[in-house]
């Protein structure tokens, strides 16, 4: 239950959305974008987040969008996960997707809420991230479309009152050699200990993970050192992980050692699996 | 079961319809008119000094109609000793310790208030484990214990952190360890935790102007919340009505008095109006009870042969902040501490300890699957020095009917067989085709097995009452002060009458909920005896109903009451079944044609109290405190992947001796339940603390119990041994399946490892981190 | 655009039924169920989306009612556990012992409904899927498996 109250307005359109935010946010009511909610209902109830108004997105037609547009797949921000796996549109996604939460859950479970909600895990981002796909956001400064790397480090870092509309991606690069592993403390039904998705592309492989920092990542470094065709797969592992741009995770749901070698057997397997049937 | 015509039966569930189609109605599902609502603001901490409490904005936020905090409510509450307030004065004991509450119109309002009190703390330094409070210069958590109230079998030890002490000291403990040829020890143990049940605590409180107390809420135990109502707030017991309908789950949770006694008194603050208190989910795991941590010592000695000599445990049950439950928890693992084993020199000192954890209360299994994990693992120890096959060293080992009990007492013909069971878990898990098989080079599978024992650990005089009485189509209703907690115990009350009243089971009708103003009383919904003796005290109210329709039927029918028979609807001449009545012309009345009636409606009466149940010797642990002791043997199959410690519960196999099965298929479900259970706790569950003893994972977001897809294969299989004063031969069964898990599941493991895992919970990377030891 | 400023009165479509409750912006659609509307059968276990008690149909879809607003749905077709009577899957549960306090059960028979209705013949892996959404404490999930699976034979599709 929700202790306290807040404003609940659903446009039809991106403008009507991104002004209803510029309005709220002037009568100081802290407005939230609103997809599949179950963030910010769950948050709200322990007042984690507390807004004194929700923008309902889910009617906008450029949000819901899951299709294939010319050369590029075209991923709705309000549009729910299990659509998004369902489509058979981005299996790499699909796949990253099909972990996070439930699968009752991600009947309502968005990917921009996925990506821009307060959890540190953004599993749905790791596939982006690797296909470099084009987020489209609209603000009061107006709508840009740029790569995600411009605007994702840690967290994705919108202007105030932007909106994420949309992500595109090129069909080729959904098309391109993938594999994505994902471990748990125990159940499968849990955040992850470690999430790690790889893209094969141009005789390089692409690596992002979330879970093993307190952030998602891509790092050009980590990259490096999984490339190193010179070198064992143990000996890139090892230098992957002396290269991450962050701590490694220690919680309750494991220790930054146990992280660490999931990773690195992660890494070690797909490595000698992508050579093997090269 | 081809002698009886309902007992033996997979009788579909009393309640089943209800419940496929969401009718029940649970304790929140039905409010009263002009009820408020409740909500509590818990510590933050786990150890620390309440220096102030500010709730002076609260008051005075909209819809609010009382705030209080521990200063109002001085009122020491528990059920064997009393050490707990309803609301925390002076100090906070354990992380999510009730400390201010307040009453308002919404819960909205209520929860918005609470967030407005201010609190001003200081935080101590916490005790976090047992070891640690009962060692020298540990803070003494309850400095006041000289003056908590206390029942006679509870030894608190004033000045320390002991709440309880139960010692049990059969034969000459050093003469056993100098037969022993081999020795082992081993130390083990785990953190508390919560039992998890899906339906969280409510309670609902109102007080009539005439100063009656009417109370409805989750519970397990409404008789002993009326008594425990009127121990704390002198209130006539004749003046409380305690509504218990079916409830979502209970596990133990929900015995003894929880929120009852706090709602109680915030409906006294607003002069008596209904006031609802409900836990989130959050604070269902926190604030109420959960169930107890343990570490335990224990040295077996053996002779070569692997025949047992000696045991010495030491059980240390780490009972959080207040004592609750678990000085009786405590208790029952020292009666039965050597788990189902003939051992003739025993010393075991099992002690209730207090620390900041939160508190425990009743839980499945009351102390055993605590004893029984440590028990086991110094079996295997013992084992494996011994060179002898695990599941030999217990068939060795076993207790036979004839063994003289830890008290002393002989254990008489209604024995269980446990070597039947060991033996038959063992053909489920195809023990002797191996125990360990590497399978592929970083892939094995190993099998573990375990033996248990648990009895009800009742108090000496634990009874239960039924009443029977006819509807006018000939049906009956049965009433009883058990609680239909999800055990399906109506169902097998259901068949029970049914059989011996000789009629169709959809002619007997059960209470839908239990009210302490007319139900018949019942000590508790607990301890596995609920079947037992309720079932007992319901045969005997359908003889007295039988003895009484004869009486009526006899004076029409012109005969003598022995030469009637009471079967399928009627009552009639045995030697000549075509005379006779249908009940229903009996049952309310007998009228004869002129109009003339005679009788009354029949009334069913039965009682049953423990038999022969005595005290225990606080010295020797001499005396007989348990009812039945309900044997068996389990084991589990798992496969495990060595290079990250990930492993999947293959098989979980379980034989138990329960005497006459009621219901195959209820009694399989309590046992499969028993088992997800303690796969759970024995490999995901237990609280994580942080560094200053706060729960890290108090949501169900965190405390990970067993999901779909997790189930392993379940076996179960019953021995039946009669109980010759159980109902028709069943014994007690609702507990037992949790039991022997942790000890298979830990057996399995340090096979497939080739380490000993001594701590629970047996997490993959536990695992993980035993397998970089390396094998032996 | 929609506006809920206050509260204010909400018409949604249950069970087949129009029904209309009053309802603040931020009331998730479970306390509006149980609290406004009487429809108790759906079960309150955590409101934090862990354990799918509070399970209900929204276009046929399952969805946890507590994490999400009632204002969201005013234009769908909601199925709650009251407007399933005497269905095949109700009636497995019941002969086979899919239950045992019956607090979970609400939920695992809206979820396990839809289920069906998307798929009649389900492998183990989506019926692990889907199931993996409920939290059930008493069974040990056995009867439930053995519940849902009765119901797929009795559809008359053997399973994969």
């Amino acid at each position: 239950m929700i202790p306290f109250d807040f404003v609940y307005l659903r446009p039809e359109s991106i403008e009507e959305a991104v002004s209803a935010f510029a309005e709220t946010s002037r009568a100081g009511l802290d407005p939230l974008y609103y997809g599949g909610g179950t963030e910010i209902v769950t948050f709200s109830r322990d007042r984690i987040v507390h807004p004194g108004a929700v923008i309902d997105i889910k009617r906008i037609p450029e949000c819901r969008e899951l299709r294939v547009e010319g050369d590029s797949v075209v991923l709705g921000a309000a549009v729910a996960l299990n659509r998004i796996i369902e489509s058979g549109l981005f299996p790499l996604l699909g796949r990253a997707a099909a972990g996070i939460a439930d699968h009752t859950v991600r009947n309502r479970l968005t990917l921009g809420g996925n990506v821009a909600g307060r959890l540190p895990y953004r599993e749905a981002v790791l596939p982006l991230l690797l296909s470099e796909a084009h987020l489209v956001l609209v603000g009061p400064n107006g709508r840009r479309t740029v790569g995600i790397r411009e605007v994702f480090s840690k967290r994705l870092k919108l202007e105030e009152g932007e909106l994420l509309v949309q992500a595109k991606t090129a069909v080729s690069t959904t098309k391109a050699r993938w594999r994505h592993v994902r471990r748990e403390k125990g159940t499968r039904t849990d955040y992850p200990l470690v999430s790690v998705g790889f893209l094969e592309l141009d005789g390089t492989l692409r690596v992002a993970a979330s879970g093993l920092l307190a952030f998602p990542f891509r790092d050009d470094e980590v990259e490096k050192a999984l490339n190193e065709t010179r070198r064992t797969a143990e000996k890139r592992a090892d230098e992957a992980l002396k290269r991450l741009p962050g701590e490694v995770r220690d919680d309750q749901r494991g220790s930054a050692e146990y992280r660490s070698h999931l990773f690195r057997k992660i890494i070690v397997e797909t490595v000698e699996e992508m050579e093997k049937s090269s | 079961m081809d002698k009886y015509r309902h007992i033996g039966q997979s009788l579909r569930r009393e309640d089943a319809l209800e419940k496929v189609h969401g009718r029940v109605r649970f304790a929140d599902d039905l409010h009263p008119p002009g009820l408020l609502h409740a909500a509590l603001l818990t510590s933050p901490h786990a150890y620390a000094e309440i220096e102030q409490v500010d709730t002076s904005e609260a008051e005075t936020a909209p819809g609010v109609r009382c705030v209080v905090d521990g200063e109002d409510f001085p009122f020491l509450l528990g059920i064997y000793l009393g050490d707990r307030l309803p609301l925390a004065r002076g100090k906070v004991l354990h992380h999510g310790e009730p400390v201010a509450a307040v009453v308002a119109d919404t819960e909205a309002q209520a929860h918005h208030a609470a967030s407005l009190i201010k609190v001003r703390y200081k935080p101590l330094e916490p005790i976090r484990d047992p070891r640690q409070a009962i060692a020298a210069g540990a803070p003494i958590l309850h400095p006041d214990m000289a003056d908590f109230s206390c029942i006679p079998e509870i030894l608190p030890e004033p000045g320390t952190n002991i709440a309880n002490r139960t010692k049990t000291r059969k034969g000459d403990i050093e003469r056993g360890f100098k037969e022993a040829e081999v020795t082992v020890e081993t130390e083990c143990s785990f953190p508390p935790g919560d039992h998890v049940a899906m339906e969280t605590r409510v309670s609902i409180a109102e007080i009539s102007p005439d100063g009656q107390v009417v109370i409805r809420s989750s519970t397990q135990a409404p008789f002993a919340v009326r008594e425990l109502l009127n121990k704390a707030f002198d209130i006539p017991n004749g003046m409380i009505k305690v509504i218990a309908p079916r409830i979502g789950g209970g596990f133990g949770g929900k015995v003894g008095l929880q929120l009852e006694a706090l709602a109680y008194l915030l409906s006294k603050e607003v002069g008596g109006r209904p006031v609802r208190l409900a836990n989130t989910r959050e604070q269902d795991i926190l604030s109420s009870p959960g169930h107890t941590g343990l570490y335990a010592k224990v040295k077996l000695g053996a002779k070569r042969d692997g025949t047992l000599t000696a045991a010495d445990l030491l059980f240390l049950y780490d009972s959080g902040a207040y004592a609750d439950y678990a000085v009786h928890i405590s208790r029952a693992g020292g009666f039965s501490c050597t788990g189902p084993y003939r051992i003739p020199n025993v010393k075991s000192d099992s002690l209730c300890v207090y620390t900041n954890h939160p508190y425990a209360t009743a839980f499945r299994g009351f102390g055993h699957v605590e004893m029984t994990y440590a028990v086991e693992r110094g079996m295997e120890k013992l084992a494996e020095a011994l060179g002898m096959d695990p599941l030999e060293l217990r068939l060795k080992n076993a207790i036979r009917a004839g063994d003289i009990s830890l008290g002393q007492v002989e254990f008489d013909r209604n024995t269980g067989d446990l070597p039947a069971c060991l033996r038959k878990v063992a053909e489920r898990l195809e023990w002797s085709k191996g125990v360990r098989e590497q399978i592929s080079p970083t892939k094995v599978r190993a099998k573990g097995i375990s033996a248990f024992w648990k009895a009800p650990s009742i108090p000496t005089f634990t009874s239960s009452g039924a009443i029977l009485i006819f509807n006018e189509d000939g049906s009956v209703n049965l009433s009883t002060g058990i609680v239909e907690v999800g055990q399906g115990t109506y169902t097998g009350l259901k068949q029970i009458v049914a059989e011996r009243l000789k009629i169709d089971p959809e002619m007997v009708h059960l209470n839908r909920e239990v009210q302490t103003d007319y139900s018949p009383h019942d000590w508790e919904t607990a301890a596995s005896r609920s079947l037992f003796m309720a079932g007992r005290a319901a045969i005997e109210a359908v003889d007295d109903a039988v003895a009484q329709i004869k009486q009526v039927a006899s004076a029409p029918l012109r005969c003598p009451t022995e030469d009637l028979e009471v079967a399928d609807g009627r009552v009639f001449l045995r030697d000549n079944p075509q005379v006779g009545l249908p009940l229903n012309e009996v049952v309310i009345h007998y009228m004869y044609p002129n109009g003339t009636a005679i009788g009354g409606p029949i009334v069913g009466r039965g009682k049953y109290v423990a038999r022969g149940l005595t005290a225990i010797d606080p010295e020797t642990g001499e005396g007989r405190p348990w009812l039945d002791y309900t044997m068996g043997s389990q084991g589990v199959e798992v496969e495990v992947d060595l290079s990250d410690g990930s492993y999947r519960v293959l098989k979980a196999a379980c034989a138990m001796d329960v005497g006459t099965v009621v219901n195959p298929q209820l009694a399989r479900g309590q046992v499969v339940g028993g088992m997800a259970m303690s796969i759970g706790y024995a490999s995901s569950e237990g609280f994580i603390f942080d560094s200053r003893e706060r729960v890290l994972n108090n949501s169900l977001r965190d405390l990970k119990i067993m999901r779909y897809g997790d189930q392993p294969e379940y076996f179960v299989d019953f021995v039946q041994t009669p109980q010759g004063d159980g109902p028709y031969g069943a014994r007690g069964i609702g507990e037992q399946g949790i039991l022997g898990i942790p000890g298979a599941l830990a057996a399995a493991l340090s096979r497939a490892v080739g380490r000993p895992l001594d701590r629970l919970p047996l997490t993959f990377e536990e695992v993980w981190r035993a397998a970089q030891g390396g094998h032996e | 655009m929609k506006e809920y400023r206050d509260v204010a009165k909400l018409s949604l479509e249950i069970n087949g039924e129009t029904r209309e409750a009053v309802v603040r912006p931020s009331d998730t659609l479970l306390r509006v169920l149980r609290e406004r509307l009487g429809l108790v059968g759906t079960k309150m276990g955590c409101e934090n989306g862990d354990c799918g008690a509070c399970t209900v149909l929204v276009d046929g879809e399952p969805v946890k009612s507590c994490m999400l607003l009632a204002v969201e749905v005013e234009d769908s077709s909601i199925t709650t556990i009251e407007g399933l009577r005497d269905t095949p899957l109700q009636k497995a549960f019941a002969d086979e012992a899919g239950f045992q306090c019956g607090f979970c059960t609400p939920g695992f028979v809206a979820n396990a409904t839809a289920l069906l209705e998307h798929n009649p013949n389900p492998s183990n892996q989506e019926l692990t899927s889907w199931l993996a959404s409920n939290l059930c404490r008493c069974t040990g999930y056995e009867g439930i498996e053995r519940s849902v699976k009765a119901a797929l034979n009795a559809n008359g599709k053997r399973r994969k």
